[in-house]
């Protein structure tokens, strides 16, 4: 069953919630995902919501402000809408736990309201936050050097320009290239170690996916331990490295793995009664 | 109806089919004539989300109230994408220009159809759907030729280096049943090939205008006026995508503007049939 929902300053917002209304079980809420509109990459949010439905979960996807249908609203950002909706649902639909995420900026989002909202007992980290280090460049610098001698002269080309881009940014007075965690609003590296230990302490679970699609931040499985530690090993997080994908699952089997991948995350988390707070 | 401010999210249709739909309400004195949002299709569709609530917003600010709505199997509506065919397409616009009526009481619906949503509305057409007027935004005429357009671009997708940077080249297996990145039916691929827009096939003709770039002409479908798009004008039809959102420029805020005016004086200067051989009025936009 599909609801429309209003939500947000004066309504504003608009959601759909499917489902069982009476289900208990957290509510995954799909904010969009970048400019896409909510119904997701390839409709990939329509889908995962049929297929929860199938079992009794619930999910909300909506637009956040100027994107989609939604119109832009002085004072409510993409975290205070989706808070609004996490309120709304709350306060009308009975749900006091909620898993949120999604691919990139729903993933980010994810992220920040877990750190500050806790009815926020899961998260879906798909692309999500990551950062460079040790094993990333191992790969890259084993990827080179398996594509042997005749790829390297291009390879070396590429890092020289990109040097030299950082150089004429700084020279214009940029003062250094805007790096991606600025622009998503991400936590510092040891910052985001300190609040992912938190929140596996307080019992959130996790599924995380990093694609090909995101090779300028993620190249690696081991990455993933190197960036957030001993708590990436808790049975509370499960990640899974896809270089054979791209950032916003174009082909349908990719859909269909991501999709059978969560579907069987939040019934494992069903199964097992999610967390304590 | 829920009421997102200006607008009411709704759903129409019956159960097990049911389409998310959007009435914007005419918010100065309604002009008597109505106008039924038919969307692209694929990837242009959810690329142009916001662009046509833009439009639909707008007009409704000129006192002509729209309806939006998404195809089974398409949007937020009902259905898996393999659901869609031509038929179901036909019965959803019947079903939005019903409805559209039904909740506005205008006397005239126009249909405005953008780029691959031309396909289904003019097999609408030709089957005895009948509206007061149709309006083309850079409408898709040969299906054929686009399906095979959008085939190409999908097999160039799924061996694109920039989206599989980890596969170094080694294409994807591609799927007859998948065009765009969206799930198709082979039955609405040979639909939509076999669908020529031509006013000649539409069984009661109305008057149809045409929203478009400089210099393109439609020979099949005879324009009675044209309102020529700016050249900052958002290409709804350029890659594959699903990262870019298209928007109402200032300069394609003017056309819109323009189109509104024209439809609200519809009611009060009504119009002539067009006929064969009609020179076509072009109004370019203020740049």
């Amino acid at each position: 069953m599909n609801q429309l929902v209003t939500f947000g300053p004066d309504q504003h917002l608009v959601g759909i919630l499917s489902g069982d209304p009476v289900s208990t079980a957290p509510v995954l809420v799909l904010p969009n995902a970048g400019l896409i509109p909510r119904a997701g990459p390839f409709r990939l949010h329509v889908e995962l919501a049929e297929r929860l439905a199938a079992h009794g979960i619930r999910t909300f996807r909506f637009d956040t402000p100027g994107v989609g249908e939604a119109p832009r609203l002085s004072g409510c950002d993409t975290q205070e809408a989706t808070l609004a909706a996490l309120d709304h649902l709350a306060e009308h639909h009975g749900v006091d736990r909620f898993v949120v995420g999604g691919v990139c900026s729903a993933a980010d989002l994810g992220w920040a309201l877990a750190t500050r909202d806790r009815r926020v007992v899961g998260l879906l980290m798909l692309d999500g936050i990551s950062f460079t280090g040790f094993w990333f460049h191992f790969a890259r610098i084993a990827g080179a050097l398996r594509r042997g001698p005749g790829a390297w002269f291009g390879i070396a080309r590429r890092l020289l320009g990109r040097t030299a881009a950082n150089a004429t940014a700084a020279a214009a007075g940029a003062g250094r290239m805007p790096f991606i965690a600025d622009e998503r609003g991400w936590p510092g590296r040891a910052e985001a170690r300190r609040q992912f230990a938190a929140l596996v302490r307080r019992g959130a679970r996790s599924l995380w996916i990093y694609t090909g699609g995101y090779a300028d931040l993620f190249l690696h499985p081991r990455q993933f331990v190197a960036m957030f530690g001993r708590v990436a090993r808790s049975s509370a997080v499960e990640m899974h490295y896809w270089p054979d994908c791209d950032h916003t699952f174009y082909a349908r089997q990719h859909r269909d793995r991501l999709l059978g991948t969560i579907e069987q995350w939040m019934l494992t988390q069903e199964r097992a009664g999610w967390s304590a707070r | 109806m829920a009421d997102a401010g200006h607008w009411l999210p709704h759903w129409i249709g019956g159960d097990g089919r049911r389409l998310y739909a959007a009435l914007h309400p005419a918010r100065t004195p309604a002009s008597g004539c109505g106008v039924l949002l038919v969307p692209p299709l694929l990837h242009e569709q959810l690329r142009s989300r916001r662009m046509l609530t833009q439009i639909a917003i707008r007009l409704a600010d000129a006192g002509i109230p729209c309806l939006r709505f998404d195809f089974l199997g398409s949007g937020d509506s009902d259905g898996r994408g393999d659901h869609m065919d031509l038929a179901s397409m036909r019965e959803d616009i019947g079903i939005a220009a019903e409805a559209l009526r039904a909740s506005t009481g205008v006397a005239e619906v126009a249909a405005l159809a953008f780029r691959g949503g031309t396909l289904p509305l003019s097999s609408w057409l030709a089957a005895g759907g009948d509206v007061e007027r149709v309006v083309l935004w850079e409408p898709v005429v040969d299906g054929a030729g686009w399906v095979g357009e959008l085939a190409d671009a999908d097999a160039a997708e799924l061996r694109s280096t920039a989206r599989y940077p980890r596969r170094r080249g080694v294409p994807m297996e591609g799927s007859d049943r998948q065009l765009m990145g969206f799930e198709v039916s082979r039955q609405l691929r040979r639909d939509l090939a076999g669908v020529q827009a031509s006013a000649d096939a539409w069984r009661h003709r109305p008057p149809a205008w045409g929203v478009l770039r400089s210099g393109v002409q439609l020979p099949s479908l005879p324009l009675q006026r044209v309102f020529e798009l700016p050249a900052d004008a958002a290409r709804m039809g350029d890659g594959t995508r699903m990262d870019g959102a298209l928007f109402v420029s200032p300069g394609l805020q003017q056309v819109v503007d323009a189109l509104a005016t024209a439809l609200a004086q519809l009611r009060s200067h009504p119009q002539p049939q067009p006929q064969p051989g009609w020179p076509e009025v072009r109004e370019a936009s203020a740049s």
